[in-house]
Parts: structure tokens; sequence; C-alpha cells
């Protein structure tokens, strides 16, 4: 598959303070790429460079195929871009609103706009100004897909919407962008989940790993390890068990490399033959809070 | 082109109110602005209404323009990452199109409507004011709409640009005090140069890059380096500017030095004492080699003198700015100056070599017009389009036999005040609202005409002077 977007060594420093640090990332056509990480791992950063907001200090990305720093009028008729962050023409009506930038899209469906608004249903005539943050996103979002971007860009799209709103903007999301790839940076994890193909973990501005969902849950697995007796943790822990705990006669930790044989056979070999081993999968939000946790310990 | 027309038309209904506004104002000039003949001899309330409007006009129109230009700017603002604009397919060529538009549209086009209206209904031709409103617009544009744009496109929100604007307003009106008003035109021509470029090269980086840090250095840098020079621009290369860029003429003028004829006996002052009183030397340069009917004025004088002993005394230059009319230069140029006591002494003991540049502008006077009472406005050259008419005032002194005459000539656009000897100017016009300036004359007369004459720059000189032998004790008054 052709990456739509790519980075390559791509850093972003403000002042002294480093934000993104050699980030590699990079988004097959046809995914739906969530981009996680904690508050200040450089998500919105990383999105408004890709969409030439900022520009790098170091590197660069690549998207639609071009330098970030040259996405034009062409580039940008074939992206849609939604943010929490953005300002919108809160003077305008909605209706306007869609008459307004009909005419910057050669690829602009009316019919899919005036679908877009019915299946949001959001009120035509109302000034975005009046309308609740919920409702202000979705007109974005069909703003954005009305022209069938060949790629979606959402900035925390999720944040501050109630669990209706949430789940309404991520039915259409899914009905209305069958052909669009989609970068989503979200610390919103069980809606990334629901509809994310591939997952990047950044941390601290760069990208711990960046893998299809389906193999990260391959991946990682809760391993909750029962012994005779009171345990007391290995001298030579496996790097890749993150969180280890113990209580009474029980060693839980988060196997970050799962493969069902190889962890047994580790178990036994640390904790002897007597030791029962329960394996459980685990969601995607489990996965970040070991991870993130991981790390602040690391720093 | 079409991306830019949509762009404006969405400027025009988002701001509709502020441009109603605006543009109401300008109906408000307009009206007011159309000025009766002899107007002072009328006693009208309308006149008074006419006056507030007009006064108010000159700020409020300007202000009204930065404000919905800053507002137009502002709309798809160029400062900061969260417009919505920015991912969408804008062309920046288009924005800054549709901009300029707006400036067009809501700026230019109602004012220059205004303004010729104004110069047909008050009784002046049209055609040949429009180089002069052309040039009007210029100015205007440079001096009100780039930096209001060029301030809103560096800022992100209107209270930016009004707390900008608090600091920066009062700062531009000191900084316009500064240079000769006899030659207004050199520190104002910097002034717009500057302004254009300091607001171009912003407009031209936001538009283009949009790096606001680096557009916010060149306006800062800008404007203090303008108001730098503004204030530290040499006088005699301003007048070496007006002597090069005005008319010109063969000289032969020729300065003298003539001593002051003294009090034949100068009283004893009992309470001061001699040498403790303020000593002057008083040196007069006469001007010679001038035909009949030229004079002229003298706009600054710098002396050098050099005793045998080689000791050098050069004092400052002497600028003088507020000598205007014809009455004030015609004999010469006097200046006083005061050696210091240290080389008084020396200067004193024995004849001194005195050199002098005088700056002068030499004046011709006009042909008599003869503006005969109670006809129709009529064109003449060099005053306008004048009238005539015999007017009582109440409360007139009236000299038995004569009758009390008033002229009014009006002109459009001028770069004068029409005074005489008015400043010097290049230009087809200095910045202004409104289009039209008025010159009155009263005049107690036996025929029914009124005669008028004028002083017109004719060139602007440096005349030398050098004398090896000066005795300074001819020109001590204190001796």
């Amino acid at each position: 598959m052709t990456p739509i977007v790519r980075t390559e060594n791509l850093g972003k420093r403000f002042g002294r303070t480093t934000v993104l640090d050699d980030l590699e990332l990079s988004v097959e056509e046809g995914s739906v790429y969530g981009l996680v990480g904690a508050n200040g791992a450089g998500k919105t950063t990383t999105v408004k460079v890709l969409m030439n907001i900022l520009e790098p200090s170091s590197g660069r990305a690549l998207v639609l195929g071009e330098d970030s720093r040259r996405l034009g009028p062409a580039h940008f008729q074939q992206i849609g871009y939604v943010s929490e962050n953005q300002d919108m023409p809160t003077w305008m009506t909605i209706d306007y609103f869609m008459a307004y930038l009909k005419p910057f899209y050669p690829t602009w469906d009316d019919g899919r706009a005036r679908e877009l608004l019915t299946q949001f249903e959001l009120p035509r005539d109302r000034k975005l100004k009046h309308l609740s943050r919920g409702m202000r996103m979705k007109a974005a979002l069909a703003s954005s897909l009305a022209y069938r971007p060949k790629l979606l860009v959402l900035d925390e799209p999720f944040s501050g919407l109630d669990p209706l709103m949430r789940d309404e903007f991520i039915e259409g999301l899914v009905e209305t962008a069958e052909d669009t790839t989609m970068l989503i940076s979200s610390h919103d994890l069980a809606e990334i989940e629901s509809f994310a193909t591939h997952i990047g973990f950044l941390n601290q501005g760069r990208l711990r790993f960046s893998q299809s969902l389906s193999a990260l849950s391959d991946r990682f697995r809760e391993v909750e390890v029962t012994l005779d007796a009171a345990p007391g943790l290995p001298a030579q822990w496996p790097a890749e068990w993150l969180r280890p705990e113990t209580s009474a006669r029980v060693v839980r930790f988060v196997d970050s490399e799962f493969d069902h044989s190889r962890t047994i056979a580790r178990v036994r070999r640390l904790f002897g033959d007597t030791a029962r081993v329960d394996v459980t999968p685990m969601s995607l939000r489990s996965i970040f809070v070991a991870l993130a946790r991981e790390s602040r310990k690391a720093a | 082109m079409r991306q830019a027309v949509h762009i404006f038309l969405k400027d025009s209904r988002q701001l509709r109110v502020p441009i109603a506004i605006s543009l109401a104002w300008t109906v408000v000039f307009a009206g007011t602005g159309v000025l009766p003949w002899f107007m002072e001899f009328r006693n009208d309330a309308w006149d008074q209404i006419q006056y507030v409007g007009q006064r108010l006009s000159t700020y409020v129109i300007p202000i009204g323009w930065a404000l919905i230009v800053s507002l137009a700017v502002q709309t798809d603002a160029l400062a900061g990452d969260r417009q919505f604009w920015l991912t969408r397919p804008y062309s920046r060529g288009s924005l800054a199109l549709a901009k300029a538009m707006f400036v067009v549209a809501y700026v230019t086009l109602p004012m220059t409507l205004a303004q010729g209206t104004l110069v047909v209904l008050n009784d002046l031709p049209l055609s040949p004011s429009l180089i002069g409103l052309a040039f009007e617009h210029v100015l205007l544009t440079i001096v009100f709409v780039m930096p209001a744009a060029a301030l809103a496109a560096m800022t992100g929100s209107m209270a930016q640009v009004a707390l900008s604007l608090i600091v920066l307003v009062p700062a531009a009106m000191l900084v316009s005090d500064v240079g000769d008003p006899l030659m207004h035109w050199v520190w104002g021509t910097v002034a717009t140069l500057g302004l254009g470029m300091v607001g171009g090269t912003v407009l031209l980086v936001q538009f283009r890059h949009r790096t606001t840090a680096q557009s916010r250095l060149i306006g800062l840098a800008g404007s203090l380096a303008l108001a730098s020079v503004l204030v530290a621009l040499p006088w005699k290369t301003a007048f070496a500017l007006q002597s090069r860029v005005g008319p010109t003429r063969n000289e032969s003028l020729r300065a003298s030095l003539v001593p002051l004829a003294k009090p034949a006996v100068r009283p004893p002052n009992q309470l001061i004492d001699r040498r403790l009183m303020d000593r002057r030397l008083h040196f007069r340069f006469a001007i010679a080699g001038l035909p009949a009917d030229e004079y002229v004025q003298c706009q600054g004088v710098e002396v050098s003198v050099e005793a045998t002993d080689g000791t050098r005394w050069q004092p400052a230059l002497r600028v003088f700015p507020s000598y205007t009319g014809p009455s004030t230069g015609t004999e010469g140029c006097l200046v006083q100056l005061q050696p210091a006591e240290s080389i008084r002494e020396s200067l004193e003991s024995r004849p001194v070599h005195v050199r002098a540049s005088i700056y002068v502008t030499r004046l011709i006077r006009t042909q008599e017009s003869r503006i005969e009472v109670g006809k129709a406005p009529k064109h003449f050259a060099n005053l306008g389009v004048c009238a005539a008419r015999e007017l009582n005032q109440p409360n007139q002194i009236r000299v038995p036999g004569e009758t009390l005459l008033h002229a009014e000539c009006r002109r459009s656009f001028p770069a004068s005040l029409m005074a005489d000897a008015d400043p010097y100017s290049p230009f087809p016009a200095t910045l202004a609202l409104h289009p039209v300036r008025i010159k009155r004359w009263s005049v107690s007369s036996t025929a029914p005409v009124v005669a008028t004459q004028r002083l017109l720059e004719n060139s602007f000189l440096r005349v030398d002077f050098n004398a090896p032998e000066v005795n300074l004790a001819d020109f001590d008054f204190t001796k």
C-alpha cells in the first residue's frame, strides 16, 4: 500500500522546547489511523505540521505525495480537516457555510451535502455560533465530507462531546467516509478502538509504535501468574513485561510482545511449573495506560 | 478572480453593518462639504452643522476606514493557527485580491465619489481635478489604509489592533510634527514612502508566507527606523532636495553683510553691568541681483567666523520656519548670534574672516488678477475659480467714498494652502479629505474690482558669502 501521509525525521521545536523529535509516521491509503498519546505528546502539533499550519523545524512531512510546506489549494481540495481547535466563521448559518465552501471544491456534491446535513440533523438556517459544540463539529465534518476528500484529518474530534453525540459523530464518519483515508488524533481510546484500523502511539514527541489494531491487540496481553507461595520478582525481569505487580500469591504484568507458547515457557522458567497462568486480552485503553505509565516511569 | 470575488462578497456580507456606517458617514461628509460662496457673511444654523460635520469627518472617516479594513483582513486572519480557511483551498493571491477589492469598493470608490461630487457642487471643474483626486487617493491609501491592513495582518484580534493603535497613533502624531513647515513636503514624502514600504512589506510577507513573528519584527523595526529618519533628517539635505526638485532658474544672486544702524546715543544703564549683558552680534545679509518684482524669503543662515589667530567659531545653523510672507525677507536675512565669552576676546581683537551660507526662497509676484464684483465665478490662473461681492458686516467701520469688497477663490486638491508664498510642494495634492481650499480677501476700493496678487516660489537657493576682513564691533549692539 502507498502511504498517503509520511513523515521523515520530522522535528518541531517551539523555542527551546522540542515537541516533535525525529517522528517517522506512515499512514497507508484506505486506512483509519488513530494517532494516540497523552496530553502534550505532540499529536496536535503533528497534525498542524501535516496540514501546513505550522512549518517543521527539521525533517519533512509528505501529504498526498507533496511536501507539507508546499500544500496548496489543489491539495486542500482533496483534504478534509476537522479540529476542536479550529475557529469557525460562526456568523454564518449552516446553509451559508456550505454554500460558501462549495465553489472552493470542484468535487463538491450537493446531494451528498444535503444527505449529510439531514443525517447529522443540523438546523440549516441556524448560525454556527448558536450551535452546541457537538453540532458545530458535525457541521465541520459535513462540510469536510461533501466533496469526498481523499484524506480526512481529525484532530481531537471527540473532545467535549457527550456520549450520544460521539456515537452519532462516529456513525457519520463510518457511514460516509468509506473511500477516505482517515487520520484521527485523539486520546479518546474507546472511540478510536471502535473503528481505527491502525494505531500510532506518540509519546513525548516520538512515535513509540505504529501498527494495525489487530496486530496490536494480538501483541498485548495481561498475564496473571498464581503461585503456591508469596512471590518475589525475579532479578532477570524481561523488558517487554510491563507494569509488574505482586499481591499475596499473584504476579500480574502486561506482556507487550505476547506469544502464547513463548510467554508460558518464560513464566515456567521464572516461577516454576506449579504456577497457574491466566492470559487476558486487553482493550486499547488498557494498552495505552500501561504504555503511558511505563514511559512516565522511564522518564 | 472568481475566488477573490467570492471571498469579497463573503466579507461584504459579514461586515455589512460597519460598512453601512462608514458609507453613511461618507454621505454626511459629502452633504456637509458643499460650501456656499461668501459663507462667513451668512448667519445660518446649517453652517454650524456643516462645520461640525466636516470637523468630525476629519477623524471619523479615517478611523472608520481603519476599522473596516482591519475587520476585513481579520475575517480571514493571517496571524494565528486556528483559522478555518488555513486548511481550505484558498489561494493566497485571491485572498489578497479580495481584500484589495474591499478597499476599493468601500474606501476608495465612495470617497472618490464624495470628493468628485464636492468638487462639482463647489463650482469647480472636475476634469482638471482628476490628477489631484487620484494622487489624493494614493496618499489616503498609503497613510490610512495600508498601516491599518498591515496591523490587522500581524495581529490575531481587533482587541490587539485597538491596543496597537492606542500606542502607535500618539507616537505617529508626535513624529508628524517634526521638520521645517516650509519644507513639509520633504518630511511628508519620507513618511509616506516609509509607511508604504513598511506596510507593503508586512502585507507581502504575511499574505505570501504568513510568518507573523518575522512580519512583526519588520513592522517594529521599520516604524522605528522611519521615526528615526524623520527626526534626524538634516535640514540642509531637505533644502538641497527642494532646491533640486523645485523650479530652477539661472541665478546670479550675491550676498553682502550690511551693518545695522546703531542708535546714536545709547542711554546709560545704571542697573546692569555692561560686561554681564547678553551680547549678541547682529548680522544682516542683504541679497542683491534680484530683478524688479522679485523677492527673497530667508529660510536659514549658517555662519562661520575665523580669527587671525586661528580661533574658529561656527554657531549652529539658524532656521527661520516662522518667517512667511513677502515683507520678512525682502531686505535680506537678519541673524543674531552670541559668541561664547571664551572666544569673544579673540574674535574682537582684530578683523575676522566671515563665511556664510544663506538659504533663501526666491519669490516672484504673479500678475494681477482683477475679479469683478457681482459677476459669476470665473477661473483665474494661479488662483482658481474666483468671485467678488460687496457685502456688509455688522459693526463695520466704513471709509466715506469707499466700499468694502470681498473676493473668494477656490481650488481643488491644491498642494498649498493658497496663502502668499505657500510652502512649496512638487505634488498635485496634499493629504486632506475635503477637496476644496478657499482663500478670501477683503479690500476697501472705489472701483467694483478686487485686484489680487500672489507671490509664487521661483527657486530655492543657497547664496554663499565670504569676507576675509570683517570688524565684529560694527555688528555688536552692546558696544
